[in-house]
């Protein structure tokens, strides 16, 4: 029992082991000491053998700069029809101050099961760059106001949707020669709607005072922001790294005055870091009543046409309906709402084509083009839209309102003459059709084996019985028996005829050679052998009673006197002759029958 | 009296049952014509409507088929025109029209999945498999078995008609007859068992390397071509495609002949 029970376990044991391998999670970083400001990358990784939901919770990484991340990536393979999914949530991070940190596991869930990765250890380190560890933070410090970023807003409030323009501006030291900055990170804009405004391909560089001091400063970036959402929001920095020459004698703890003369004056490059300045702006919503309103979202100064390119068109030729939008303000968001059109036209998907134009303000056109096929023919008419926008300059909502495009749909095909061949001269069914067909119906698998196995043992039978037959048909006395019994039945049936029909003569002649017959094929007897006498002592020889005998031998006799002699009752005495012959050869067959 | 009344409600109830049984058998028919005078009348769509309400109420036919196919064609729904066109040659492998139709609608489809060519011997079988359907290869198989039957059971017992002279001339012709006939049931009567096919009704459908959105993209099939299905997991097949290539696709935009 206890045996039996251990198997048990043991087999339970090995239907666990796959599916403890089924899911795996796990947490790796690619260097396990770094320095401030090194970037390194975090890794959480899964493996599973299903395709089901996965959910990432990040530990807190509140030490550490993200610079990105997390970064999802998944990959998925068939072996053996067994799925492998593999994949992972990895982060760019640099530490933001030296000690040793602990990153708490991450919580993922798959398919519902919970479950946390290792933590892993980082340990942070001072130095900036790695080559020179005392340089670093002091240079950063005394870079700050020599090289900087300024985020200018046209506006501190807006409307929902109207522009505000942003500007990215770089202002530095004369003295310093930076080269041409690489961008870390781009403003995302989170809440706007932002088209980057066209710049010229090289920063325009202009001598500018700002604070008392003066600086080159050039414009980096411009863009035109159209907030979605109300309320305070932030505009995300800019974030950029700038080759910059600096001095090593700016070093403060610098004693030797020899080596301050500018002929030592050795200088190193080193990637700056900056980040513009924070702004806010202050979002408001329209100030009109938006209910009960077919609001397009539209806030500016708008335009809008529809067209068709042609007003006649024939049955499933594509009509394209277009719905032009042009004017200034957001017309990325702009939308010209649902459009009932006629219910036999099938409307695919609309086609969204946008030109805008990037400069100061932003303006450009939307078209929509709605693709029709018209089913039927008849006289048909395209929908007017009703456009309505805010208007900036009067702070109030428009309508627009398009004109109905008539349409003319003829009865002719479009795509008969369109494919060219040759389907005009077939016709659909008509007149008395069965519309139930029996379904396709294939032989079953029973039916087809016995089909022929039937057969194949019926024959089988057949071949085996008549060979057994023949085997009996091959022994001589029974040959004879049977030949007997066929001649005395044919010659008894000749008889027979002829007494119904009172033949006298043939009568007797076919009695006697019936009975004749019957014995010349059982006794084999020659003809010549034929008289009463010799058949007689031929049946005693062959062992039969003499009674028998005798009553062979008077018939015999009897039937020579009525064939040959002319006597009284020939026809009285056929029905006596006919039984006496039937009985003796019953009674001959009666003995070995 | 009694007899006037008899034959009163003997005609009653015969014209009564007369009228109901040819009420509801003219009814479908009509509905049929019906839908044949708005083909002709080039209202396809509605004419679609009627032919699709026959279908839903348990009526199937090669012609009824053919027509809703011809219907889509006109519409020019390539796809639907061949999943019905393929329903019809299933009900009736020998519909001279709808086998017209279907080289008329593959000439529409956007990019035709090539047909790799066979191996000859394999194609030839095939070839020859399509001359009737597997139960008239198994007519020709159990003919030429009875009469290999008798010829067997006569040489056995030596009967006339098995001389030599015979059998060497049945012999050869039975072998030859029934190496044909027998690959051409077996595969007849495979596809017509075992062969599940769907036909492409979405503009296109992406084909996957693995049964996963994630997955590797093998290629676009577009609306009209024919697959075979080959597996079948939750949301997924698994198909084949007539050059070869297998793959997945989601369970969406396709329909079973």
């Amino acid at each position: 029992m206890v045996r039996m029970s251990k198997g048990i376990f043991c087999f339970l044991l090995l239907l666990l082991i796959p599916t403890l391998n089924g899911q795996s999670v796990k947490a790796t970083v690619s260097h396990t000491q770094v320095e401030i400001g090194q970037e390194f990358e975090l890794s959480f990784s899964f493996e599973m053998k299903t395709t089901g939901e996965v959910r990432f919770t990040a530990p807190n990484l509140g030490n550490f700069y993200v610079f990105s991340g997390p970064n999802e990536s998944r990959s998925t393979s068939l072996i053996n029809m067994d799925l492998h999914v593999t994949g992972s949530y990895s982060y760019i991070l640099s530490a933001k101050k030296e000690g040793s940190f602990e990153i708490p596991g991450a919580i993922i869930k798959i398919d519902g099961k919970t479950f946390r990765t290792n933590s892993v250890k980082v340990i942070v380190k001072k130095g900036a760059g790695g080559k020179n560890p005392q340089a670093g933070s002091d240079i950063q410090q005394d870079l700050q106001n020599e090289i900087f970023i300024r985020t200018i807003v046209d506006k501190q409030s807006a409307l929902v949707g109207e522009q505000i323009t942003v500007t990215y501006k770089l202002y530095f030291n004369p003295a310093l020669q930076p080269d041409n900055p690489n961008y870390v990170k781009l403003p995302t804009f989170e809440g706007f709607w932002a088209e980057e405004i066209d710049m010229p391909g090289q920063v325009m560089l202009d001598m500018e005072n700002y604070n008392g001091r003066n600086y080159y400063a050039g414009v980096i970036k411009t863009a035109a922001l159209f907030a979605t959402k109300t309320g305070s929001l932030d505009i995300s920095p800019i974030i950029l790294t700038l080759p910059v020459q600096v001095s090593t004698l700016r070093n403060k703890n610098q004693t030797d005055d020899f080596f301050n003369d500018p002929f030592f004056n050795r200088s190193r490059k080193i990637d700056y870091k900056i980040t513009s300045t924070p702004a806010k702006v202050e979002i408001s919503s329209l100030p009109v009543d938006l209910t009960n309103v077919n609001f397009s979202g539209g806030v500016g100064n708008f335009n809008v046409k529809t067209n068709t390119r042609k007003r006649v068109y024939k049955r499933n030729e594509p009509i394209r309906f277009e719905i032009l939008i042009s004017g200034s303000g957001n017309i990325e968001l702009v939308d010209a709402g649902r459009i009932e059109f006629d219910k036999s036209f099938e409307v695919l998907d609309p086609n969204i084509n946008k030109t805008i134009v990037r400069t100061g303000v932003i303006s450009g056109s939307k078209s929509i083009e709605y693709v029709l096929i018209p089913r039927d023919g008849g006289k048909y008419v395209l929908p007017s839209v009703d456009f309505v926008y805010f208007d900036l300059a009067s702070k109030e909502l428009k309508t627009i309102k398009t004109e109905e495009i008539p349409l003319t749909i003829s009865d002719v095909s479009y795509n008969e003459g369109a494919t060219g061949n040759e389907t005009e001269n077939i016709d659909i069914f008509t007149g008395d059709i069965d519309l139930d067909d029996s379904p396709p119906t294939y032989p079953a698998l029973w039916f087809v084996i016995t089909l022929f196995i039937l057969p194949a043992f019926a024959t089988a039978f057949f071949v085996n019985y008549k060979k057994k037959e023949a085997v009996r048909l091959s022994d001589p006395e029974l040959l004879k028996r049977n030949a007997a019994r066929k001649i005395a039945a044919e010659k008894l049936a000749t008889a027979d005829k002829m007494r119904k029909t009172a033949n006298h003569d043939l009568f007797y002649t076919e009695t006697a050679t019936a009975l004749e017959g019957y014995l010349e094929a059982k006794y084999s007897l020659q003809k010549s052998e034929f008289t009463s006498g010799v058949v007689y002592d031929k049946l005693i020889e062959s062992g039969i009673e003499a009674n028998l005998a005798n009553d062979v031998k008077c018939l015999l006799d009897d039937c020579e006197l009525m064939r040959f002699a002319p006597v009284d009752g020939k026809r009285e005495r056929m029905d006596e002759f006919y039984d006496r012959t039937s009985v003796i050869i019953q009674r001959f067959e009666g003995i070995n029958g | 009296m009694i007899k006037s009344l008899k034959v009163f409600l003997f005609i009653f109830f015969t014209t009564l049952l007369l009228s109901f049984n040819l009420l509801n058998a003219a009814a479908p028919e009509e509905r049929f014509e019906e839908a044949n005078l708005l083909f002709k009348s080039a209202k396809y769509s509605q004419a679609i409507i009627i032919y699709d309400s026959l279908l839903k109420a348990g009526h199937r036919s090669s012609e009824l088929y053919f027509n809703l196919a011809y219907s889509y064609s006109k519409m020019g729904e390539t796809g639907k025109s061949i999943l019905n066109l393929e329903r019809a040659l299933r009900y009736d492998p020998s519909n001279n029209r709808a086998q017209l139709l279907l080289v008329n609608e593959n000439l529409k489809i956007k990019e035709k999945i090539a047909v790799i060519p066979q191996f000859f011997i394999f194609k030839f079988f095939d070839d020859v498999s399509y001359f009737m359907g597997s139960w008239g290869w198994l007519f020709i198989i159990f003919t030429l078995f009875i009469v290999g039957l008798v010829f067997l059971s006569g040489y056995i017992l030596k009967r006339d008609f098995a001389s030599n002279r015979n059998v060497m001339i049945f012999l050869p012709v039975f072998v030859v007859f029934q190496a044909v006939s027998v690959p051409a049931f077996i595969i007849s009567y495979d596809r017509e068992v075992n062969l599940r096919e769907i036909v492409v009704l979405d503009e296109n459908i992406i084909l996957f390397e693995v049964p996963e959105d994630s997955g590797k993209r093998e290629a676009q099939i577009y609306e009209g071509n024919k697959l075979r299905i080959l597996n079948d997991i939750s949301g997924w097949y698994l198909v084949k495609l007539s050059n070869g290539k297998e793959g997945w696709i989601i369970k969406k935009g396709v329909a079973g002949i």
